[in-house]
């Protein structure tokens, strides 16, 4: 029995490695391999430090208190759990742009869960302290910082030569409806990895603001040039 | 014939290792799906002639006249997804950059004038689709160059979570030409320097007064007083029509500090090529502004500096006491010391200083003279023509 159980585990063994050997192609005498490997698509998200894709990913503003005044909460997106990854595998020959805007457009605001309470991300009006001449009657303005990140090459044969980090830019209804984070010129590495962490927030929140959780959606785009 | 092939190992050492191959051949297809990913696009069907097809969609479109094309899209990811594709208009980003605008904003141009057959698509893991469209231009179309974008972006539930809450899409810009007049021109715009810790920042800009988008090759310079090339980048970028668009550049820091020139230049074809296109290139080079600044010198070079100047200012010294020594042993005449002379009283009568009589004639402290011992001393005829010396 014993030697009957032996004879089968050899059998399994020699059957593993004869699969094992089955994956991997040989180049045989007689025969040609080929292989053709396709350029990819240009894509963005975030990815944690193994590269995995984070499902949802937040980044949550400095806490703050109720107050009669004006006030400003900072936040940043990107950190080395959550980085904003950009792949071009040799997909946007001519660069791109990687460019930040409220997915629900020039009219979105920073919502409660209810939607009960709101404030505004685009108003300039007194630097956001204040409603002004844009479509909403809320005051806020939201002010990103690309300059203030660190953009990293993540793979062995890119570079940073000819991507530019944005400059810092405030939301400003009909003026500036996007941020621009990234321009890459038609220089830079058409095959190549980079990510960004470290963007700088710094929302301007309207004197007597309820105090409530807010949330605001932004949307992320990467576009070939 | 088997069990000779075979080393003689024990019965669990053969049950674990056909585990281990069984497991890894079984590992081995999942692996591959191990990946992030995410979804895509590009056009699918570019233009061989014209490579820049292969990430954008060029279109050269009559007014009132349609074309058909299709849109590839990729599940880069191990899992079936669901995937929303639609048009939209093209919008300016800050610093003049290209973008398109969100699927909520009301399109009015080329987000309109595209017309694809789907708008959800449920794509397999690793797959691919294509998803086909029209593009109908209008009849009052204006000549020259118009962009939108067709967006692909992962359906996805939004669940309330407080901050910023990201979402991800991929945009291929869809650049249509509308024949016509058409002015193809850009002029330097403005320059502006910010200076950082180890780096330069110059950010040049562009305007581009013509109708249709330019790329154009910016390059930026810093050079010495002396003309001498310290950095230079250059970098090509797109300056879409009637916009400003300004770019960071960052420059290495001249090492030794100092008045440095930083300038920037444009080239671009001036030929009536589209984008992507290379037929009989004419480019154009055109000299833009530039600003003459005070670079702060490196830690380690301004010590070096330092070094140097107190080095130069010190051998300074020591040539001018040199020169003034020699004058002095030219000019000076012999004295024979007296019993009752000091090394004062002789200053005095001669109109110097003790300490430069003592020191040109090598007399060290306590400065004792001895009767009959000649020293050199400036002339009486000199003595008469200078002030009293301070004591």
């Amino acid at each position: 029995m014993n030697k009957f159980i032996k004879v089968a585990a050899s059998s399994l063994l020699v059957l593993g490695i004869a699969l094992c050997i089955t994956t991997v192609s040989y180049a045989a005498n007689n025969a040609n391999v080929t292989q053709t490997i396709n350029s990819g698509t240009l894509v963005t998200d975030i990815r944690d430090a193994s590269r995995v894709t984070v499902a949802s990913p937040s980044f949550a503003m400095a806490g703050t208190t109720f107050s009669f005044n004006c006030q400003t909460t900072t936040g940043v997106i990107g950190s080395d759990s959550q980085r904003l990854y950009v792949d071009n595998p040799g997909a946007a020959n001519a660069g791109y742009t990687l460019t930040l805007a409220a997915t629900g457009g020039a009219t979105s605001t920073w919502n409660n869960a209810g939607t009960t309470q709101s404030f505004d991300y685009n108003d300039p009006t007194t630097a956001g302290c204040t409603d002004g001449a844009d479509a909403d009657a809320k005051g806020g303005q939201l002010t990103v910082n690309p300059t203030a990140g660190t953009l990293t090459a993540d793979c062995s044969s890119c570079t940073l030569t000819g991507i530019t980090k944005g400059a810092s830019t405030a939301y400003s209804q009909a003026v500036t409806d996007s941020v621009t984070l990234l321009t890459a010129a038609a220089g830079s590495d058409d095959i190549g990895r980079w990510y960004l962490t470290g963007i700088g927030l710094s929302q301007t929140i309207p004197g007597e603001q309820p105090n409530d959780s807010y949330t605001i959606n932004l949307t992320a785009t990467v576009t070939a040039s | 014939m088997l069990k000779s092939l075979l080393p003689n190992l024990s019965f669990k050492s053969y049950a674990s290792l056909a585990l281990i191959a069984i497991a890894a051949v079984m590992a081995a297809p999942f692996s591959a799906y191990a990946q992030s990913g995410s979804i895509g696009g590009r056009p699918a069907n570019p233009d061989p002639s014209n490579t820049r097809t292969q990430s954008i969609f060029v279109k050269t479109i009559q007014p009132n006249e349609s074309v058909e094309d299709a849109v590839e899209i990729v599940n880069n990811t191990g899992n079936k997804k669901s995937v929303m594709v639609y048009a939209t208009d093209s919008i300016v980003s800050s610093g003049g950059a290209f973008a398109c605008a969100q699927a909520a904003d009301e399109q009015k141009n080329v987000g309109q004038w595209i017309k694809l057959s789907q708008s959800t698509i449920d794509i397999d893991a690793n797959g691919t689709t294509k998803v086909p469209f029209s593009i109908t231009t209008p009849v009052n179309a204006e000549p020259g160059e118009q962009n939108g974008c067709i967006i692909i972006q992962e359906q996805k539930e939004s669940s309330f979570q407080s901050g910023v809450s990201l979402s991800f899409r991929t945009a291929i810009r869809v650049a249509i030409l509308i024949p016509g007049d058409i002015k193809k021109e850009i002029t330097p715009y403005g320059l502006s320097i910010d200076e950082k810790t180890n780096k330069i920042v110059v950010i040049p800009s562009v305007k581009n007064t013509g109708n249709v988008s330019v790329d154009a090759d910016i390059t930026t310079t810093i050079k010495s007083v002396f003309s001498t090339i310290q950095s230079t980048q250059t970098s090509t970028y797109p300056v879409l029509r009637g916009e400003v668009s300004e770019w960071n550049f960052e420059m290495d820091k001249p090492f030794w500090g100092g008045l440095y020139t930083v300038s920037f230049n444009i080239g671009y074809d001036t030929s009536n090529n589209f984008l992507g296109e290379n037929k009989d290139v004419s480019i154009k080079t055109i000299e833009g502004q530039s600003q003459l600044i005070f670079v702060t010198p490196s830690i380690l070079a301004f010590f070096i500096e330092l070094i140097v100047l107190a080095g130069l200012v010190t051998g300074a010294y020591y040539l001018y006491r040199f020169i003034v020594h020699k004058k002095n042993v030219k000019t000076w005449v012999d004295y024979k010391v007296k019993a009752a002379d000091t090394i004062e009283s002789i200053a005095l009568k001669r109109a110097i200083s003790w300490k430069i009589l003592a020191r040109e004639n090598k007399i060290k402290a306590p400065y004792a003279l001895e009767a009959q011992q000649i020293i050199k001393v400036p002339s009486q005829l000199h003595a008469k023509n200078l002030p009293l010396p301070k004591k």
